[in-house]
């Protein structure tokens, strides 16, 4: 058998790919997020305060002997953050737990890039009769795994602040254990509604449904509705498919879902830690949190595995509220024509449509990265107390009712 | 490649588990727990039970076991000083074990290993979801009343003042 | 059609109802009990109406209502008004344990959580497959843990509550993997399927039917406290708070027995497994028998004692389950546990009011009693006897049927070593009377006032253990269709 035909065997073709799919992942996709996300933030916080940021960092040509450097708005800053964090010692405190002390960073980031596994990035892509899911694992229990993953990224943070062995990062890790279990109670029964409504945890087929019936935030919504029909301006059809696509369930299904969006939201932004919810590492209070005795590339690990499960929220709430990679008038991977462009095959329509609800994706999820960077420069911190009073008893009650709301609704009202 | 990864992932079970009992240290204790529990669940998706195994990393290693870790940091506990060898118990205990084991061993070559497996539901969460509301609706609502008795026993027994 | 379970669940609405009352209402918390005692009440009237219902009527393969189940039922319902009655006596002790805010506080739960207990055994008794077997008492063993525990400001509840939640937990363990074992060679975990499949067990798989059947024996043995299992027995009854101690062993000992029951029921009819089922069973009757009755012997706490009597009643109920194959075993069982309700609600009922003046529950604080309090000492003077098994009492009857059924079935080893174990039951109860009529009172020792309620119960007790001594006939009635 020649190698062609070996690596078309369907588990083998399943192997390869999905390999593949990792890598554009997590070096093509989540890395250069994470870096643009840290950029992101000092620009954003630096408009916020009404200062430059970070602006001098370019192409440094002067080395080559020129008169300036090239500043490119100092987009430089993405690569210096990290390579000075490379270059810092790795000190290692002498009373330091060393093996805990050693995988704890690990431990922190690895669940952050296990989550985006089961993320629809965009349509299932047709090459012929073969389908690529662009995701790595397509798999039912889609939402759970989201939710099993993240909750064990709390060990890295538990056991780094454990391991330091000083007083500062133990309280840090301590608060983080507490806040994650407290918030995940919220979190998991906020998503409950979405799965009531549209039957399965399968993250792909949930933006599927989305794609059909409307974003779970977004009730009026247009049935039958087609690019073709906005560039021609057809404003008759566009307004029959919404009229075709209403319906007095959709309508009043909104409000849990608008409760467990944003239910959801605020359990995300406690789960990844981020302010309000950033107890675990306040620096006014504990230094630096659990990091406090992490330098050089420890440091850069719990830095990277914060962003990037920030990252992996904001994917995780773009899938299940705002529809994924789905907009309303852009076709998905089973489109056989490109704009009606001749020499583009079938696949290479399907492949550019894919691609383009990748681009869909995300920009959803820069839009949700830039609205943690406002909510951080924007509001203060909350006390320890009144964190776990609000998710005990408020979201968490919130959530419990919501579910019952939304079922009622469901099995009451049928048009 | 399935029987591979069977083995591997029961030989991390079975390591981590007898290091829950054999390490000195809690905190080691607690982890080692944690990823027994891992290849639990990785064995559960071997069998293709997906939800269970999912809830099992999810329940368990997730969330059950950060407890643990909470209370065993918060307590501050040290390692545990090398007690002293109580002979008797020893022997009674190693009794037990060795039956225990020697009764396995010559149970289990009775079994056809084999044999085929039942058939695989195609959507397990939701024929789980079905059976627990259908069949099973009579104990899932007792596991209900369970539920309210723990949670009011949990208030009960660590308030700190009663109200 | 009435649902067959609505006995259950009008049960658990009283515990949730009798929660919102604790939670919203700020009435004096004893008014909890009494409606909890009066509704019971009202429950246990209900049991007449509804008969039993043959198995093909009951939609649900979890849940059956013969007559054995329905017995038990009143049983139970019986046990946990008596419990409430005692917890309500008991309330002042109660509360000068417990850390509270505001008067009063924590007793709500005390009273509402047997009614969920009481809910959780009525399921046990009804329970026909493994799956509502081990639900169901996990509902009983974790109301119980809180229960037992819940005194937090005494050393010995808290103490009691951590050996019971860590060897519960490990019983729990062998159930399931028992269970695992049952239901993986024979394809079901209902009983009745279990018994359709047994007779055609391959050979290769019988040991590894037995093997599952122990581990489930292992788990039952510990819940009906029978030797080896019986660890727990002492501590926790000791530390517990006495109305719970009672409740735990009546209550959760007789649905115990009846699981017991149910579980054997498929193994003891199918020839293959008989002899070797009654072989562990006989095993497991002599070492209770002797175990519980020589360690008692020892004892000087009344509580520790009530403890291993209550081992050595598991024994001679043991030594009923082990004559199984005799047609009056069931009705034997049945009266016994009836029997014991009785005797055993009345010694705890004197101990409580004992141990509320002197402070204690050693069988010293019982010196004199036939002086300061005569009473009391009668009361404490009929239970011990029929505990130990007198004539004219209801435990002399309950042992007779016992050990009429054991001679029925050929168990004659049983009998002989019963008959000298209750010799040894007469020595250490007799000890209790001896303190109490021969023994000069301590100098500081109180004349003891029972509440009006309390010595009516008292006496209607007494009444109850010597009349029913003496004509059976009544609870034999009940007991015919078992």
């Amino acid at each position: 058998m020649n190698l062609s035909a070996l690596a078309m065997q369907p588990e083998i073709f399943l192997a390869w790919t999905s390999i593949i799919k990792t890598l554009v992942i997590v070096f093509g996709i989540v890395l250069p997020i994470v870096s643009l996300t840290v950029f992101a933030e000092r620009k954003v916080c630096a408009f916020i305060q009404d200062r430059v940021g970070p602006n001098r960092v370019g192409l440094p040509t002067t080395i080559l002997g020129f008169k300036k450097d090239i500043r490119l708005l100092g987009l430089g800053q993405m690569i210096a953050d990290p390579i000075k964090l490379l270059l810092k010692e790795n000190f290692i405190p002498n009373s330091v737990n060393k093996f805990y002390y050693y995988i704890a960073p690990k431990l922190a980031m690895i669940p952050a890039l296990l989550v985006l596994a089961v993320l629809p990035f965009g349509p299932n892509v047709f090459f012929g009769d073969i389908k690529v899911p662009l995701m790595v694992a397509n798999v039912d229990i889609g939402i759970l795994w989201v939710f099993a993953i993240s909750s064990l990224g709390v060990y890295g943070i538990v056991l780094a602040g454990w391991a330091s062995n000083s007083k500062y990062p133990f309280l840090g890790g301590i608060r983080s254990s507490s806040q994650m279990i407290s918030y995940e109670l919220a979190l998991g029964l906020s998503v409950i509604p979405v799965f009531l409504i549209v039957g399965t945890l399968n993250m792909q087929e949930i933006v599927v449904w989305q794609r059909e019936n409307g974003w779970m935030v977004a009730p009026f919504w247009p049935k039958g509705f087609s690019l073709e029909q906005l560039l021609h301006g057809d404003f008759a059809a566009i307004g029959a498919s919404f009229a075709a696509g209403f319906s007095v369930q959709r309508l009043l299904i909104w409000v849990p879902m608008l409760i467990s969006f944003i239910v959801f939201l605020i359990a995300m932004f406690a789960e990844t830690n981020r302010v309000p919810f950033d107890l675990p590492e306040a620096e006014q209070e504990l230094v630096g949190g659990y990091h406090t005795e992490y330098s050089s590339m420890g440091f850069a690990l719990f830095f990277l595995g914060e962003y990037a499960a920030m990252a992996a929220g904001s994917g995780v709430i773009v899938t299940l509220f705002l529809g994924g990679w789905s907009l309303p008038f852009i076709p998905d991977g089973s489109a056989t024509s490109f704009f009606g462009i001749p020499f583009i095959p079938a696949w290479g329509a399907s492949l550019l449509w894919g691609l383009i609800g990748m681009t869909i994706f995300l920009a959803k999820i820069a839009a949700m990265l830039f609205l943690f960077i406002w909510v951080r420069w924007t509001l203060p911190r909350f006390r320890y107390d009144q964190l776990m009073k609000l998710g005990w008893y408020f979201f968490f009650e919130l959530a419990l009712v919501n579910i019952f709301i939304t079922a009622l609704i469901l099995a009451l009202v049928k048009f | 490649m399935e029987v591979a990864l069977f083995w591997i992932f029961a030989a991390l079970m079975l390591g981590f588990g007898a290091a829950v009992i054999f390490l000195k240290s809690p905190v080691s204790s607690a982890l080692s727990l944690v990823v027994s529990f891992l290849g639990l669940a990785a064995l559960f998706l071997l069998l293709d039970a997906f939800f269970i195994g999912i809830i099992q990393v999810l329940v368990y290693a997730g969330a059950v076991m950060v407890l643990f870790l909470f209370i065993i940091m918060l307590l501050d506990l040290k390692t545990e000083r090398a007690r002293k060898i109580n002979l008797p118990a020893m022997i009674g205990g190693l009794m037990v074990v060795v039956g225990f084991v020697a009764l396995l061993v010559k149970l289990l070559p009775s079994f056809d290993i084999a044999k085929p497996a039942l058939a695989r539901p195609v959507n397990d969460v939701a024929s789980v979801g079905m059976l627990l509301f259908s069949d099973y609706n009579l104990p899932f609502q007792v596991i209900g009343v369970l539920l309210l008795v723990a949670t009011v026993g949990v208030v009960l027994l660590s308030r700190k003042e009663l109200k | 059609m009435i649902v067959p379970y609505a006995l259950e669940i009008s049960v658990v609405c009283v515990g949730i109802f009798l929660l919102m009352v604790d939670a919203f209402l700020k009435t004096d918390k004893t008014t909890i009990a009494w409606t909890g005692v009066v509704v019971l009440l009202a429950i246990f009237g209900l049991t007449f109406a509804l008969g039993p219902m043959p198995k093909g009527v009951i939609p649900e393969a979890f849940y059956v209502l013969d007559p054995t189940a329905l017995f038990f039922k009143r049983f139970l319902l019986l046990a946990t008004v008596l419990t409430l009655i005692l917890s309500i006596d008991y309330s002042p002790v109660y509360q000068k344990f417990v850390p509270a805010a505001v008067p009063q506080a924590g007793l709500g739960e005390f009273f509402t959580l047997p009614v969920f207990a009481c809910a959780g055994m009525m399921f046990m008794v009804s329970a026909n497959d493994f799956i509502m077997i081990f639900v169901a008492l996990e509902l009983v063993t974790i109301t119980f843990y809180v229960l037992v525990a819940s005194m937090r400001k005494n050393q010995g509840s808290l103490e009691a509550g951590v050996k019971y939640l860590i060897l519960g937990a490990l019983s729990t363990g062998f159930l399931v993997y028992g269970i695992t074992w049952l239901y993986g060679i024979t394809g079901y975990t209902s009983l009745d399927g279990i018994q359709s499949v047994l007779p055609r067990v391959p050979e290769q798989y019988q040991p590894s039917v037995l093997f599952g059947l122990g581990l489930v024996l292992v788990a039952l043995g510990f819940k009906v406290a029978a030797v080896p299992f019986q660890f727990w027995v002492p501590d926790v009854y000791q530390g517990a708070p006495t109305p719970v101690t009672a409740y735990l062993s009546v209550a959760s000992k007789a649905a115990g027995f009846v699981v017991l029951l149910r579980v054997l029921e498929p193994f003891v009819t199918t020839p293959t497994f008989q002899v070797k089922v009654f072989g562990i069973l006989t095993i497991l009757a002599a070492v209770t028998l002797i175990l519980g009755n020589l360690a008692a012997m020892s004892q000087q706490n009344l509580k520790r004692l009530l403890a291993y009597s209550s081992i050595a009643h598991a024994g001679y109920l043991l030594v009923a389950v082990a004559s199984l194959s005799a047609p009056g075993a069931k009705v034997a069982i049945g009266f016994y546990l009836g029997g014991y309700l009785l005797m055993t609600f009345l010694a705890f009922l004197v101990l409580l009011n004992v141990a509320k003046v002197s402070g204690g529950d050693d069988i010293r604080d019982f010196n004199g009693l036939g002086k300061r309090s005569p009473v009391l000492a009668l009361a404490l003077l009929i239970s011990m006897l029929s505990l130990a098994g007198l004539p004219f009492t209801i435990g002399f009857l309950g042992k007779f049927f016992i050990f009429e059924a054991a001679l029925a079935s050929g168990q004659y080893v049983l009998v002989v070593l019963g008959a000298i174990t209750v010799a040894c039951g007469f020595y250490y109860y007799l000890k209790v009377v001896m303190a109490m009529y021969w023994q000069p009172p301590a100098p500081s020792a109180t004349n003891i006032q029972v509440s009006p309620f309390g010595q009516f119960l008292i006496a209607l007790l007494v009444l109850a253990i010597i009349i029913f001594g003496i004509f059976p006939q009544p609870i034999l009635g009940a007991l015919t269709h078992l």
